[in-house]
């Protein structure tokens, strides 16, 4: 179904300003929203003031707010929720995301949030030239990334050079945006059956992007028959046996959290495999009315589409039991035969890029789940412990889907979770590069998608690090927003910065920290926002008491996770921060010093290539 | 303000749909696309067919600026007078511990899944390190295979080709040692293991001068390799000429031919040393003297090298018009080169005759000798045995060998470069390495390739560099090696980018297919039309 999102910026009166945003779609409409305020960093979120939420809502940890969208009238699918404006706090801009419950499924902006700014952004001191370009580079394009485009009348406010808390600049607006309700038309399941050439095995892969726990209902068929039979052990993981009648295999979660899978090997002699697809306890997935069946070959030789076409295209209907029909109706399930044999992918042009992708999604899954049996079975010989917390340290959490560790963290409550979403940065003909926004987003969408419920090791802050001290470009420490380029520029609050882990470093050395320049490193993430880890093992190293004093300052100045930083230089050798307005700090060869103004900045630490200032 | 709606769960596939496209650039306002060919516009990395709808657009401000969407993955441009790099075939090496000397597999899991990884990147195979200590373990003649069988079953099933790694020697990172009754015997014997000038033994490989002496239970150290290889043959006549394409024979220290001439674990900082002082190579030493007419010069080694943790000109031997350049120097360099050479030549001689006409070919590795190698007298060449008298080619007598007995050569470090390395070191892999090649081609032996064993800065452009190399041709590559550091997420990726840079015919029918979409797809191109519709921005 293809619908529209509205949002609209009205004035009722004088400093009286109402936001309304809405979805002409049927749905389980959901704003999860926050606010940023005046002088607010990154892409963080914080609560709304209370007057501001609407009733019905729902506070979310403490940075988002969730509020239902109401129906306009009944029988007409729009829905739509108003918000007061507060224009006395400073409020400078509300965030909000569009969730669907029905399908679990999330409308964002470019793969980050809906941003209404309430304020005309004002450029810092003149510094953040590349900020600003960026920032109008988000608002030239529209990119409408599920729907046709309509023609799109953007009313914002005219730049003004005002200062920062005038309002004169707000203006009324209404902008209509596409959107497509994806479910509708547009989950699949896939199944392959292929014979094991070596073993005879009958090999069943059972593919979807369905969201959610999905479940295969699954029997196999011999002796011509098409009732159901149990099979033979060893079953695939988390398989039960149901009743005797039927097994029950939960199918695995893709690593990208957007589906599931499931492998099936079968002996060689049955016929066939018979499933439905259950996905919660009243909604159940068959084909029109049938069991699926998918029929094995006898021969080994013979292609197996011909066998597959049996089952495809087929639009199967749910259980009608089930209440949550207006989902599950519409999905159209179509099997097509997905062979896994790449040679044969070759002729069929048309599928050649999906087969890429498929193929380097599967590449990667692999290569992770060697990585993390290898890691794990290389002989460690040093302690690990992240110092100060009391929590869960997940180890490397890639291809563990968030929404599994949001239920862990539920049952679990602890005080503090991290986990480690490890992937490789953006590198071209072997250079880093400079933007890394790709790689932070998936850590950031990682955290999103355990509702903030775990932090994650801010990877890319390490990576970037690596490359600005190892090649002396220091100027790779500021994006072109002027803000820290990992993930504690965009969420401080969920970042966890590092230098070095037990992996990276210490015995096992996988991606090493460059080598004497670990003060550096710790003089950067010990001073910056985010929540600093120190290495076990430089606890116990010569820079013991560089990073003790560099701690004592971070605790006697009262630095946070939330503080604000302030980038004064970023060049080739050098980079220099403020933060908070009371601790100055800069990295690399270069000179800096910090203004002698009103404040009055005394040496706090001092090291090699580094050298920290606090005001008394 | 712009709005993109992205409303599925599905669009996280984006996220891995970059590793696939190539660079994009794109530029607004007052710069053109860059619409040749290298360029795909290619952020609509949608996978399913359903996505088709997707369209750019821009609002009527107009303003300068860039997006630069860079891939993940990009593709090396190809230089024009390069030779392709298909015909290279990607091998890589299992764990030097994959099979535990009680004959388990170790992490099976995680090499399955690895081998599977590699299968679908497009490595063609892989090389498997056989260890004598872990096969014929307990007692001369008994031979446990059952650990690398499996293994060779999991390469075979995966549908890679295996290279097996014949090792005669010991490592000491994982541990593993030469044979136990090996090491009872050489406790009980003194005089088998290479030995310093201190007396210190090297156990993990036997020594050159008891190649032909019956020191093994009656048996030259010769025949029972010999014995070796037919068992090895025999064991796995199911996988030979079909999974199991190539042998690599151990020619001495970590499968190179050479002297252990660094003993020390520490960082090598010295030329090394002679090891010439264990019994046999003492006696030996003084037989040639007396039938050269110079009895005293085969009292020792010479007194004047360097130890190892001294700079080679920090004593006279290795200085220029020092004792290497002299008669005796001459001949003392000439006999300690003759054993590599000899035992290079008995080594593959028993293996070529084990395997003819098994459709195998065989391999032997040599060391790349780099330190040092801007001094004149190339002292890590001369104390690892490489030499030849009046400044000759000093691979050539290796490389002549190799040709007898239609061997290929495996050179490593090709992932090395000049720059890189220390400027104290003095030294030039870079110009060694085409050294070598060069000999080799002389003398038509095939040279395969390796990478050496830390990873260095800027390997993988090197390697490839290396390969494209046309003076000679480098068919074969095996890159060393699997395990942790090799699957984490930084290596692996700048490894899957590296085969791809290999891999052209993959590329190309992937690039046909990326066409056809974006035909489909696309509202703005490299054409003008696009090029147009984006500068109204």
């Amino acid at each position: 179904a293809e619908g529209k999102i509205y949002v609209r910026l009205k004035k009722v009166k004088e400093n009286d300003w109402e936001l309304s945003v809405g979805c002409s779609l049927p749905g389980k409409w959901i704003l999860h929203w926050g606010v940023s305020y005046v002088g607010d960093t990154g892409s963080e979120w914080d609560q709304p003031p209370e007057d501001m939420r609407p009733p019905g809502s729902l506070a979310i940890k403490d940075y988002a707010i969730e509020t239902p969208l109401e129906k306009l009238s009944e029988g007409d699918s729009f829905h739509e929720v108003t918000i007061n404006l507060n224009l006395e706090s400073s409020v400078a801009a509300l965030n909000f995301v569009l969730k669907d419950e029905e399908t679990g499924a999330w409308y964002q902006h470019k793969g980050r949030d809906f941003k209404v700014p309430l304020l005309d952004d004002v450029p810092d001191d003149g510094n953040l030239i590349g900020a600003k370009k960026g920032f109008e580079l988000l608002s030239l394009e529209y990119l409408g990334a599920l729907g046709k485009l309509s023609n799109i009348i953007v009313k914002q406010g005219k730049s003004s050079s005002g200062s920062t808390k005038e309002r004169k600049g707000l203006e009324e607006f209404y902008e209509e945006m596409p959107i497509s309700k994806h479910v509708s038309g547009d989950n699949s399941v896939s199944v392959t059956a292929r014979k094991c050439p070596e073993t005879s095995k009958n090999i069943v892969s059972i593919e979807t992007d369905l969201p959610g726990d999905v479940t295969v209902h699954w029997g196999v068929c011999k002796n011509g028959s098409k009732k159901w039979e149990i099979p033979a052990e060893p079953y695939p993981e988390e398989t039960f046996l149901f009743k005797n009648k039927a097994l029950r295999t939960r199918l695995q979660r893709k690593d990208s959290g957007d589906g599931s899978f499931g492998l099936f090997s079968l002996d060689e002699k049955l016929e066939g495999l018979c499933f439905v697809l259950k996905l919660n306890e009243n909604t159940w997935l068959n084909n029109r009315g049938e069991d699926f069946y998918v029929p094995f070959l006898t021969s080994t030789s013979l292609p197996v589409e011909t066998e597959a076409a049996q089952v495809s295209g087929k639009t199967p209907k749910t259980n009608q039991e089930v209440s949550e029909s207006g989902f599950t109706d519409e999905i159209i399930t179509e099997i097509r035969n997905l062979a896994i044999d790449i040679s044969s992918h070759k002729n069929q042009k048309t599928n050649v890029k999906e087969v890429h992708i498929n193929i380097l999604q599967e590449i990667e899954k692999l290569a992770a789940e060697a990585y993390s049996i290898f890691r794990s079975t290389t002989p460690t010989f040093t302690p690990e412990k992240e110092v100060g917390y009391d929590g869960w340290r997940l180890d490397f959490v890639r291809g563990f889907w968030g929404g599994y560790v949001k239920d862990y963290m539920d049952a679990s409550k602890p005080y503090f979770a991290v986990g480690e979403y490890w992937d490789s940065l953006s590198y071209t003909y072997g250079e880093m590069d400079y933007n890394q926004d790709a790689h932070r987003q998936r850590i950031v969408d990682w955290i999103n998608a355990t509702s903030g419920a775990a932090g994650a090791f801010d990877v890319t802050t390490k990576g970037i690090l690596h490359a600005a001290l190892q090649k002396c470009e220091y100027w790779r420490l500021s994006d072109p927003k002027g803000k820290p380029p990992g993930v504690v520029g965009w969420w401080p609050s969920r970042a966890v910065t590092f230098i070095e882990n037990h992996d990276t470093g210490s015995t096992q050395g996988h991606w090493r920290f460059p080598g004497g320049k670990e003060m550096q490193g710790y003089a950067y993430i010990l001073t910056h926002p985010g929540t600093p880890a120190v290495f076990f093992d430089h606890i116990y190293s010569d820079y013991r008491s560089e990073i003790a004093s560099l701690l004592s300052l971070r605790n006697r100045q009262k630095l946070h996770c939330r503080s604000e930083v302030n980038i004064v230089k970023s060049e080739r050798d050098v980079y220099a921060a403020i933060i908070d307005e009371k601790v100055a700090m800069k990295i690399g060869p270069g000179h800096y010093e910090p203004p002698s103004g009103s404040q009055n900045w005394s040496v706090a630490v001092e090291g090699r290539d580094y050298k920290v200032w606090e005001t008394s | 303000m712009e709005v993109s709606v992205i409303g599925n769960p599905q669009t996280k596939k984006i996220y891995r749909a970059e590793l696939t496209y190539r660079e994009l650039g794109f530029r607004l306002g007052s710069q053109n696309i860059s619409g040749d060919s290298r360029n795909r516009v290619s952020f609509l990395t949608h996978q399913s067919s359903k996505w088709k709808e997707i369209k750019i657009r821009s609002s009527p401000r107009s303003v300068r600026c860039e997006a630069i969407v860079s891939d993940q993955a990009p593709f090396l441009k190809p230089t024009p007078n390069s030779r392709s790099l298909e015909s290279v075939k990607l091998f890589v090496g299992l764990p030097l511990d994959t099979v535990s000397d009680c004959n388990n597999v170790n992490h099976l899991k995680a090499i399955t899944a690895g081998l599977k990884a590699l299968k679908l990147l497009g490595v063609e195979g892989i090389e498997l390190p056989i260890f004598w200590g872990v096969v014929e373990k307990e007692a001369p003649g008994k031979y446990e295979w059952s650990g690398y069988l499996a293994v060779a079953e999991i390469v075979k099933k995966v549908g890679l080709k295996l290279h097996a790694s014949l090792s005669f020697h010991g490592s000491k990172h994982p541990e593993i040692s030469l044979p136990d009754w090996v090491a009872k015997i050489g406790e009980a014997e003194q005089g088998i293991y290479f030995t310093d000038r201190y007396g210190k033994q090297y156990k993990d490989c036997l020594s050159f001068a008891v190649d032909d002496v019956p020191v093994l239970d009656g048996k030259t150290p010769m025949e029972v390799y010999g014995s070796f290889c037919e068992s090895f043959k025999s064991a796995f006549s199911d996988y030979m000429g079909n999974t199991i394409t190539g042998i690599t024979l151990g020619l001495g220290p970590d499968g190179e031919l050479r002297y252990p001439s660094h003993q020390h674990e520490t960082k090598v900082s010295g030329a090394g040393e002679f090891q010439c002082y264990d019994k046999h190579m003492l006696s030996a030493l003084k037989h040639y003297a007396e039938s050269t007419g110079n009895p005293l010069w085969g009292l020792g080694g010479p007194h004047d090298a360097p130890a190892y943790d001294q700079q080679p000109h920090s004593t006279p031997f290795f200085s220029d018009g020092g004792s290497w350049e002299s008669q005796y120097g001459d001949f003392f360099l000439t006999w300690y080169s003759s054993l590599l050479t000899s035992h290079a030549d008995r080594v593959l001689s028993v293996a070529s005759s084990a395997f003819k006409g098994t459709g195998v070919s065989l391999c032997g590795k040599l060391p790349l000798l780099h330190q040092w190698n801007k001094l004149r007298s190339q002292p890590s060449e001369l104390t690892a045995g490489f030499y030849s008298s009046g400044g000759h080619d000093r691979y050539e007598a290796i490389a002549e060998i190799f040709a007898k007995n239609s061997c290929r050569m495996i050179v490593p470090g090709m992932d090395l470069s000049d720059e890189h390395q220390s400027p104290a070191s003095l030294s030039s892999p870079e110009s060694l390495l085409a050294h070598i090649k060069t000999s080799c081609k002389r003398q038509g032996v095939v040279v395969s390739g390796q990478n050496s064993a830390a990873s260095v800065p800027g390997g993988f452009e090197r390697i490839v560099e290396n390969l494209k190399d046309e003076s000679v041709g480098v068919d074969l590559f095996t890159y060393q090696r699997m395990g942790a550091v090799f699957f984490s997420p930084e290596h692996f990726h700048a490894f899957t980018v590296f085969v791809r840079n290999m891999n052209q015919f993959e590329l190309s029918s992937y690039d046909q297919a990326v066409e056809g979409d974006k035909a489909k797809t696309m509202s703005i191109g490299s054409g003008t039309t696009g090029a147009a519709s984006l500068q109204t921005a």
